[in-house]
């Protein structure tokens, strides 16, 4: 139950069923006899709700068959059939929130690492009669930096399915630093970018300056325009700062009205790597919200997918993402990690997505299968600070690696992350509240992380 | 003292909409709710909306299985999808069809669209709620899907939780 704030008698309430796919407007009084309903089954309310309740059993909401189970039961040892490659820990720019706090220099994948990973979800694929395996490549640093094994990669996968029958999906995440050549490579080769951009001009330089300090957005948008001219499938990845707060539809307009994206995905920022030493801060909850509600208003005619991670009504499951599946992301080091975020033994998440480890004697992977089979079991239903929430079933416990405590990931989430999921998704269940009906394509459809 | 007589004044328990939210995600949704349960429920929200004071918006389920990005619709009738991409179908997905019906192109989300014949091919993921794929063992719908088997009992009864066979009254979420 939702109680609508600033509305009072008519339709103060929504009464939500997130796994009936049902959300009903009702008065103060309809709302106390849903409460009293779920509390105490069997309760019948004495003035006039009969006919209210007869409705609700029409709809199937009252003595309807139980909701449905939603976990999805895995495989009790990981069976990959898609990867994402961590290749590399260099990266031209400096940006001033890099989580993976990368540079110039630093270490890369070795070949072997990746073709062992390529072999294996091939393999696993047919084993299953899969139709498609997935390779992407993502950071630590910015993946084109390593392009010999980058290219290979694609190359080598390519080659394996096209002998196994297999269907190759790729996919990139970059910042767009690179030559002419290698966008019209990637281009042709990559199914779908996202390349990390942070709009205009002033702010772009100033969040993502390269490593040496100097402006990098003129060379992000060459790379964009080639894509656009190549009518090429991307996507925005934008960071929310303290300092752009209050900027977010102007960041959109930008971003959306000179290049052509078809995703606009923006997060707020969360504080770690560099942060510690820039003392870059995540922008205000309110603010954000304001800002991203406000864009997600206006997204529909321009026709660009709004994301944002934690707020999505079109969803319903039980994980934020595959880090509490099956994810077989295989940084350069070799280690198998489930979460993009935790690439290093040393990071104290690590004991709990760090769950493999490739082995250079046999060139296979070992896994952890305890700590798998703990990761698996981190679905929403688990976490019992979500047990009352409407949007349990849609942001699913958030993003496990946000967590403000890894010994209590069961009982304690981030709240700030909690209070924006919230406000968004209600903002999509008032809007679809509306006459004027669905934006589905606005809110956008976020594919597994 | 003789104070001024007041009434507090007794409203009514209301519904004053009723949106039904199926279109937000079509397959996943359908597959989760049950193609039947959809199907009836289609019929309740269209007698509902001419029951005053309830106002019906259902944006997605008047649409008759049209996907709400391929154009314009009858609003109570037929689908009136405007491109080739046949009702229901995922548009970034290949239009492998035949006839009208959507057929699954990945084994991560099932395509079965509630308005058309189950296509579910062996690829398709077996979830424990998936009414389409007949190796499926349907755990969570009640006598009321003939298909179905009982799982469940009225406390008072001892019969089905469905009001429809059993006229159990004991009202629950």
């Amino acid at each position: 139950m939702i109680e609508r704030t600033g509305r009072s008698g008519a339709a103060s309430h929504i009464a939500y069923f997130p796994l009936k796919s049902i959300a009903v407007g009702v008065n103060r009084q309809a709302a106390e006899v849903i409460g009293n309903l779920k509390r105490r089954p069997g309760h019948v309310p004495a003035r006039g709700g009969l006919k209210f309740l007869n409705m609700l059993t029409e709809l199937g909401l009252v003595n309807g068959p139980p909701d449905p189970p939603m976990a999805r039961p895995l495989p009790l040892a990981p069976r990959p059939t898609r990867t994402l490659l961590l290749l590399s820990e260099r990266c031209p720019l400096a940006c001033v929130y890099c989580y993976g706090a990368s540079s110039t220099r630093g270490a890369r994948m070795p070949w072997p690492v990746a073709r062992a990973a390529i072999d294996l979800i091939v393999r696993n694929a047919q084993a299953q009669k899969r139709t498609q395996v997935e390779l992407g490549f993502h950071g630590g640093g910015e993946p084109t930096t390593h392009w010999s094994v980058l290219t290979r990669s694609v190359t080598y996968a390519r080659r394996l399915c096209k002998s196994a029958g297999l269907r190759l999906s790729t996919s990139l995440c970059t910042n767009g630093i690179f030559s002419i050549i290698k966008a019209q490579w990637l281009a042709r080769n990559i199914d779908g970018i996202t390349v990390s951009f942070d709009g205009p001009p002033q702010i772009q330089n100033a969040q993502r300056p390269t490593a040496a300090g100097h402006a990098s957005f003129a060379l992000a948008a060459r790379t964009l325009k080639e894509f656009d001219r190549l009518g090429k499938n991307y996507g925005f990845r934008v960071t929310a700062t303290e300092s752009i707060q209050d900027r977010i539809g102007e960041v959109y307009d930008y971003a959306t009205t000179r290049f052509k994206p078809r995703q606009f995905c923006i997060e707020p920022l969360f504080v770690c790597g560099r942060c510690a030493t820039t003392l870059c801060r995540p922008p205000a909850a309110e603010s954000f919200v304001k800002g991203v509600t406000r864009i997600m208003d206006t997204a529909v005619s321009r026709g660009v997918e709004i994301q944002y991670s934690g707020g999505r009504l079109f969803h319903l499951g039980t994980t934020f993402c595959g880090a509490s599946r099956d994810n077989f992301f295989v940084t350069l080091q070799g280690l198998v990690t489930s979460c993009i975020e935790v690439s290093k033994e040393a990071d104290p998440r690590s004991n709990v997505f760090i769950y493999g480890r490739y082995q250079p004697d046999s060139r296979l992977f070992s896994f952890n299968t305890a700590r798998y089979r703990r990761l698996i079991k981190l679905h929403v239903d688990a976490l019992e600070s979500c047990r009352d929430c409407f949007a349990r079933w849609h942001c699913a416990g958030d993003c496990l690696a946000k967590a403000p405590d890894m010994r209590a990931l069961t009982r304690r989430r981030n709240e700030y992350r909690c209070e924006i999921n919230k406000a968004i998704t209600l903002h999509q269940l008032e809007h679809e509240m509306k006459p004027s009906g669905s934006r589905r394509k606005a809110y956008g459809r976020k594919k597994n992380a | 003292m003789a104070g001024k007589k007041t009434h507090k004044r007794h409203e009514k328990p209301e519904a004053f909409s009723v949106v039904d939210l199926t279109h937000l995600n079509r397959p996943m949704r359908s597959n989760l709710i049950g193609p039947d349960a959809v199907r009836s429920r289609r019929e309740v929200l269209k007698r509902l909306a001419a029951t005053a004071p309830l106002l019906v918006l259902a944006p997605g389920l008047l649409m008759s299985g049209c996907d709400t990005r391929t154009g314009p619709s009858n609003p109570l009738g037929a689908c009136n999808c405007q491109s080739n991409i046949p009702c229901g179908c995922e548009a970034d997905r290949p239009d492998t069809t035949s006839g009208n019906v959507c057929t699954c192109q990945s084994d991560i989300v099932c395509k079965c669209e509630s308005f058309n014949p189950c296509t579910c091919d062996s690829q398709c993921s077996c979830e424990s709620y998936c009414a389409c794929n007949p190796q499926c063992s349907c755990q969570s719908y009640c006598a009321c899907n003939p298909q179905c088997s009982c799982q469940t009992t009225c406390g008072c009864q001892g019969q089905c939780l469905c009001e429809v066979t059993c006229g159990c009254q004991l009202y629950r979420i």
